[in-house]
């Protein structure tokens, strides 16, 4: 039976590849070993399969369709967006375990948008190139939330999202090892007025709440106040959150955190575990 | 005043670099497409991204777009702009 076997928080931020020289280097080398802690970690548990919960930056999906979240069942590559200096090229994909995480969805409500074929942007793309590519053998299913336009997803349907997926990987006839990243957050502006603040206080709030397993605190965290305290890219934590669905119980171990100003963003890092 | 609308124009112009160079080259010509009212044709045609930020048009979009129409490649232009005193 597959299993899922971790879970992990990163950003997505695409100052990591477009700007990653401009910050200062201490807190960048914080930012670039917390990924590779996280490389470490992923070979550590035999995954072969990582499920990479992001979200569109109305990027590739415009006013004409939106999905609150969708799949990616196909072909993948990535990423889309040529300023962030890197080649655009295929992402490996498990199609069928893809497939049958939509098909449970839709056996128990949970009513997917699914891509046949993808060119994903930077919220997958960043932790693509960051800590899945360097595990061999790793495929990559694409999961987007909608974290940033609104009307957006509500937090406990994200959270509802994420606990699909583990009925479906606990379902699956393969052998699987899987684990989880939501990625994206913790606060920062993105395009909105504040651009360029980072609240610390507020990020290290949300971390202590995953650390204390207290999903439950962060779905209540009304999108108005997180938006406010945290800015529009706060709402990320939308993704965590559907992480946190598949991974029951699970507490965060902190791997690193940094309020990046050069970066706009307070940069935050977790290991999900779940009780031996 | 159709956010719909302006979300539209903005979107095509991040995701077609022909309607970008139109916006760019031609803008009155562009938004002439787009069904939008006069105080919204004037906002957009001075990327007065604060103003139209605070009449809900989506923020990630207006950073894109105007990066991709109206930007020297210079972000903090746009982070100048967005926080402008009202």
């Amino acid at each position: 039976m597959a299993e899922v076997v971790g879970g992990f928080l990163m950003p997505h931020n695409p100052m990591l590849a477009m700007a990653r020289d401009v910050a200062d280097r201490a807190q960048t080398k914080v930012v670039f070993d917390a990924f590779e802690t996280i490389v470490q970690r992923v070979k550590d548990l035999n995954a072969d399969t990582v499920i990479v919960i992001g979200d569109d930056h109305y990027t590739n999906f415009g006013p004409h369709c939106i999905p609150a979240y969708l799949i990616a069942i196909g072909d993948v590559e990535g990423p889309v967006e040529p300023f962030l200096g890197i080649e655009r090229s295929p992402i490996e994909n498990n199609v069928p375990l893809a497939n049958h995480i939509l098909k449970t969805g839709y056996g128990e409500g949970i009513d997917w948008a699914y891509a046949k074929a993808l060119t994903v942007d930077h919220s997958v793309a960043i932790p693509y190139h960051l800590a899945v590519r360097d595990v061999p053998g790793l495929k990559t299913i694409p999961v987007y939330l909608n974290a940033g336009v609104d009307p957006l997803l509500p937090s406990r349907r994200a959270f509802q999202v994420g606990q699909s997926i583990r009925r479906a990987i606990e379902s699956w006839e393969g052998d699987e090892r899987v684990v989880v990243y939501g990625t994206g957050g913790i606060s920062h502006w993105v395009g909105s007025t504040g651009m360029g603040r980072v609240n610390a206080e507020l990020d290290q709030r949300i971390l202590d709440m995953c650390v204390a397993g207290d999903v439950d605190g962060l779905i209540a965290m009304p999108d108005e106040m997180v938006e406010a305290e945290g800015g529009n890219g706060c709402l990320e934590i939308k993704n965590w959150i559907c992480a946190m669905g598949a991974m029951p119980g699970a507490k965060a171990d902190v791997i690193a955190y940094e309020a990046m100003q050069a970066w706009i963003t307070g940069m935050g890092f977790a290991e999900l575990k779940t009780a031996a | 005043m159709s956010n719909f609308a302006i979300e539209k124009l903005l979107w095509q112009a991040c995701s077609n670099p022909a309607d970008a160079g139109t916006f760019r080259a031609e803008p009155e010509a562009y938004l002439n497409n787009f069904r939008i009212d006069d105080e919204e044709r004037a906002l957009l045609l001075d990327w007065d991204v604060a103003g139209l930020a605070d009449r809900g048009v989506n923020p990630m979009l207006l950073m894109m777009s105007f990066n991709a129409v109206a930007g020297k490649g210079d972000m903090m232009e746009y982070v100048t702009k967005i926080n402008q005193p009202r």
